[in-house]
């Protein structure tokens, strides 16, 4: 094929772990010293060796061809190396190995509103902004009135941008990263600002940049919908490696699928930390016997929570998140959420159990995240970052009702009283 | 096809020369440069009350510092030169060179933000400092020849000549030379944050260690040959020869300053594009 715009070959990234160095010289010149001399590093851990703990491919041995006009989506979960593919390509940073060809010229948006200066007006900064990403004045004066009415700031855009609301802020960044002319255009979440409305203009905007003016777009985004959307080919990543490159649908079902699969049922002594140890995360019934996570909507389910406190906090909270299959989070639960003295996590040994309502999700696959913190003050286990899961599957239709034995569309499927009266 | 078939615009590769200077990648962002340069001088006065006229106070007041002290208090030789007029110079230089370096220094550090979100060419922000500096240079230089001026009315001696044109390549002499180093020290910051205060400290007390307040005709015997090798001696020496005439340096003393700053520009180029690639992933 001719019209080939990228090409990654053997493309590798690899990251040293943990800190870079010790962060002061005089270690670093030990450290080094005594790896000259053959000698054990005092300033790594009892039995560590630089090499085999010290770092990770994020990007190991990738290989792809966009072509002009692709609207490739890349999925897969955090760390799978998305954001670094994005920035070698954009050249942020260089890879390790590897080389990567581009034809045209490429404009990324790793983030709206890089270079705004809080003290400078929002004309200048549109003038700043859009020079960073590679714009000529000329250029800029053009599409100025342009940048101006779709960000919709209109009269402040003579204020100091520290003066502007954060809604403001964005969409004015947006709007400069939006009106870029370039052959190929690399996005990493910028959709996720702004509220509803402005996120809709953002899709649409983009849809409008890649079908209509033909530019080939690469998008990172971990709303499905979007990528949905935007999309017609996929590149799905995992542990830095291409899992599978093909059309966007069948990379998301492939996504969803492995989603969840490997946090289930492991070893929940990771999470122990100074405050307590978590001894159990589990479903339970009615009776308090641990079931299995496939339940039929009308039963109830429990999610049960045990922890040995070594120190108690006033703050402290626990509970659970529950996502749906597409990653979209149903509701957040906590022990604090209903304020009862007699619900205080105390030291020693806790047993926790918070409903599930029956009758309120739908029929379908949903996951459920651990999450415990100091409230507003420390997480210890984060249900958006590393927790433990369970699965739960809810069957059946929506009710004893003839009517609905089927799966009802939408989030939640609630049974809800109706009144009729007849004259 | 295989990969060397296609016209790339762009390869990008694990491995690149470090010498490498894409000039032409640069001048097409001197707009960039342009704003650079606009933003950090419309923005270091912005909400203050004396706005840009700070540039002239510091050079003022620590110009009537040295009177007081070192000709008043110390009674230093100026050379037949008019205090006011000398230490105004060495002050204006100092203040140049010592700023730039200790801003090229932090560049990787102060910049981190927005290098590690988008690319453009780094090298423009090491560009715009130097003309941010230099602007503000203008602008005291300015202040110096006001004063020049009215010392040649009030019966100053010096008569202009040809020697005036040195001062344009002594500056870019300077500014190479406070680049190069700052720039090969900033390689190091991005790893070791204290070293860009410590490199603070040791400018203040360097100056001491170098001509600005004194003339070199001071000093003498085995400390001469140690005022000689530092690099900056010549490059003001020189300077005050241009502006009035005066200053004894030896040619082996210039070329030896040449040459380190040669030394300091490759260093500088060479740590810089090494660093740029991958200090992201660093700091």
């Amino acid at each position: 094929m001719e019209d080939v715009v990228i090409k990654a070959e053997n493309v590798g990234k690899y990251y040293r772990l943990g800190q870079i160095n010790t962060g002061m010289f005089y270690s670093d010149a030990s450290s080094w010293f005594s790896r000259k001399l053959g000698k054990e590093d005092k300033n790594l851990k009892v039995g560590e060796t630089l090499g085999d703990k010290s770092g990770f491919w994020a990007l190991d041995d990738i290989n792809f061809e966009i072509h002009q006009g692709d609207r490739v989506g890349i999925i897969g979960r955090n760390g799978a190396g998305k954001s670094t593919l994005l920035k070698v390509i954009s050249k942020v940073t260089a890879p390790t190995k590897g080389r990567i060809g581009i034809k045209g010229n490429v404009a990324s948006l790793l983030e709206v509103g890089t270079g705004f200066h809080p003290d400078m007006t929002g004309r200048e900064n549109v003038y700043l902004n859009g020079a960073i990403l590679g714009m000529k004045r000329a250029e800029i004066n053009q599409k100025m009135d342009e940048i101006i009415a779709f960000s919709e700031i209109n009269e402040h855009i003579d204020t100091p941008v520290k003066r502007y609301s954060s809604g403001m802020y964005v969409r004015l960044a947006f709007a400069v990263a939006a009106h870029l002319d370039s052959d190929i255009l690399i996005a990493d979440e910028v959709l996720a600002v702004g509220d509803a409305e402005f996120q809709k203009r953002a899709i649409g905007k983009m849809n409008d940049l890649s079908h209509k003016d033909g530019r080939t777009v690469i998008f990172v985004s971990h709303r499905m919908n979007a990528v949905k959307s935007l999309c017609k080919s996929g590149i799905l990543l995992d542990k830095g490696k291409i899992v599978l490159q093909d059309d966007i649908d069948k990379c998301i079902t492939r996504y969803q699928s492995n989603l969840f699969d490997k946090k289930i049922n492991e070893d929940l002594s990771h999470y122990n930390n100074e405050f307590f140890d978590l001894t159990g995360f589990r479903l339970v019934n009615e009776n308090g016997q641990e079931i299995d996570g496939a339940i039929e909507n009308g039963d109830k389910a429990f999610v049960q929570i045990e922890l040995d406190m070594k120190k108690v906090h006033n703050a402290f909270t626990t509970g659970y998140a529950i996502y749906d299959s597409e990653g979209t989070l149903m509701y957040w639960s906590y022990q604090t959420d209903i304020y009862d003295e007699n619900n205080n996590v105390e030291e020693g040994h806790n047993v926790l159990t918070g409903e599930i309502p029956s009758h309120f999700l739908n029929e379908g696959e949903y996951y459920i995240y651990f999450s415990a913190s100091l409230h507003f003050i420390q997480w210890f286990v984060n249900p958006e970052e590393d927790s433990p899961c369970l699965k739960l599957s809810i069957m059946g239709g929506l009710s004893e009702s003839p009517f609905w034995t089927i799966k009802r569309p939408g989030v939640c499927a609630p049974l809800l009283k109706w009144d009729v009266k007849n004259k | 096809m295989k990969f060397d078939d296609y016209k790339w615009d762009t390869v990008i590769e694990a491995k690149q020369n470090p010498f490498a200077l894409n000039i032409r990648e640069i001048v097409e962002y001197k707009d960039l440069i342009y704003l650079f340069v606009k933003r950090d001088i419309a923005t270091t006065y912005k909400q203050t009350i004396l706005g840009p006229l700070w540039y002239l106070f510091q050079p003022i007041f620590t110009t009537i510092m040295f009177m007081v002290v070192f000709k008043h208090v110390a009674a230093l030789s100026t050379e037949d030169v008019p205090p006011v007029l000398f230490y105004a110079i060495g002050t204006i230089l100092w203040s140049f060179f010592s700023s730039l370096l200790t801003n090229q220094a932090r560049v990787f550090y102060a910049n981190k933000d927005i290098f590690g979100k988008v690319y453009f060419p780094r090298l423009t922000v090491p560009i715009s400092l130097i003309f941010s500096e230099l602007t503000k240079f203008a602008i005291q230089f300015v202040l110096f020849i006001i004063i020049f001026v009215v010392y040649l009315f009030n019966g100053y001696g010096a008569y202009l000549s040809w020697r005036l044109l040195l001062i344009p390549v002594l500056m870019i002499w300077l500014i190479l030379m406070a680049s190069g180093l700052g720039l090969a020290i900033s390689s190091i910051t991005t790893r070791y944050r204290d070293l860009a205060k410590a490199l603070e400290f040791f400018l203040a007390m360097f100056m001491y260690a170098t001509p600005v307040v004194y003339p070199l005709s001071m000093v003498s015997g085995k400390l001469r040959i140690l005022f000689e090798l530092n690099p900056i001696t010549a490059v003001l020496e020189c300077f005050r020869y241009a502006c009035f005439g005066v200053g004894n340096v030896s040619l082996s003393t210039i070329m030896l300053s040449a040459g380190c700053t040669l030394i300091f520009v490759s260093l500088g180029i060479l740590l810089f594009n090494k660093n740029e690639k991958d200090f992201v992933d660093v700091i």
